[in-house]
């Protein structure tokens, strides 16, 4: 399935100043690994040692978080618009 | 980076608001001047962190490239400490194009103050709070 994903700008140096990816993949998890196939590195910011989204990163499939659907294992089809999005954190701490 | 007195007014009155956890929101602009704050929901509901609400900042992307706009900063108040960013806000830095309001509640007149946060160092910026045109006499 062929997919545009957005890339904001705290993940574009992974991806050569890219703010935009066509990539072909059937779910989430694969589309992490087929960007990883074209930018090595991009997946370990993405996916944490287990293999799962890490924290502070939100990816949405169309209009939806995928964490609240299917994680990795969320469907693609043809047309979809994947964000993967840094969260915004910090405070007083 | 410049912005009028009604929308630090609205970001001061958002902060005062969430007390007395802290408040968090994206001000969105062009060129270092202020167009429009969204003021988002602290996921963390905390006194002492921010996480600005996935969902909220999914629809601020959406809206401001949509428009046409950038990041210009992120603002979060200090409830009860100084407007001085802290090692967590220096370490969860992740849009280094944002600038960084942080507002002090700690005690009264409220003070903000801008900084830039890039890979673990900070600098301050001057926060240029002006009139509105149709203000000025």
């Amino acid at each position: 399935m062929n997919c545009k994903v957005r890339i904001p700008t705290p993940l574009r140096r992974l991806t050569g100043n890219a703010a935009e990816l066509s990539i072909e993949a059937a779910t989430v998890g694969d589309l992490v690994g087929a960007i990883e196939a074209r930018h090595p590195g991009f997946a370990s910011k993405i996916l944490d040692e287990k293999g799962q989204i890490r924290r502070f990163i939100n990816i949405y499939v169309n209009q939806e978080d995928v964490r609240f659907g299917g994680g990795l294992g969320t469907p693609l089809k043809d047309g979809d618009e994947v964000s993967i999005i840094p969260a915004i954190a910090g405070g007083a701490g | 980076m410049r912005l009028t007195v009604a929308q630090m007014h609205e970001v001061i009155a958002h902060c005062r608001a969430e007390r007395p956890n802290e408040a968090c929101g994206i001000l969105a602009g062009r060129g270092g001047r202020v167009v429009r704050v969204y003021a988002t929901r602290n996921a963390d509901l905390s006194p002492q962190s921010f996480l600005i609400n996935s969902e909220d900042q999914f629809r601020v992307m959406t809206e401001t490239e949509r428009d046409d706009l950038e990041f210009t900063a992120i603002y979060h108040s200090h409830p009860t400490s100084d407007a001085l960013p802290s090692q967590r806000d220096v370490q969860l830095t992740t849009y280094p194009e944002a600038l960084h309001l942080i507002v002090s509640l700690r005690r009264e007149p409220v003070v903000g103050r801008a900084y830039r946060i890039v890979e673990g160092h900070v600098t301050e910026v001057p926060l240029i709070v002006e009139k509105e045109v149709s203000d000025v006499r």
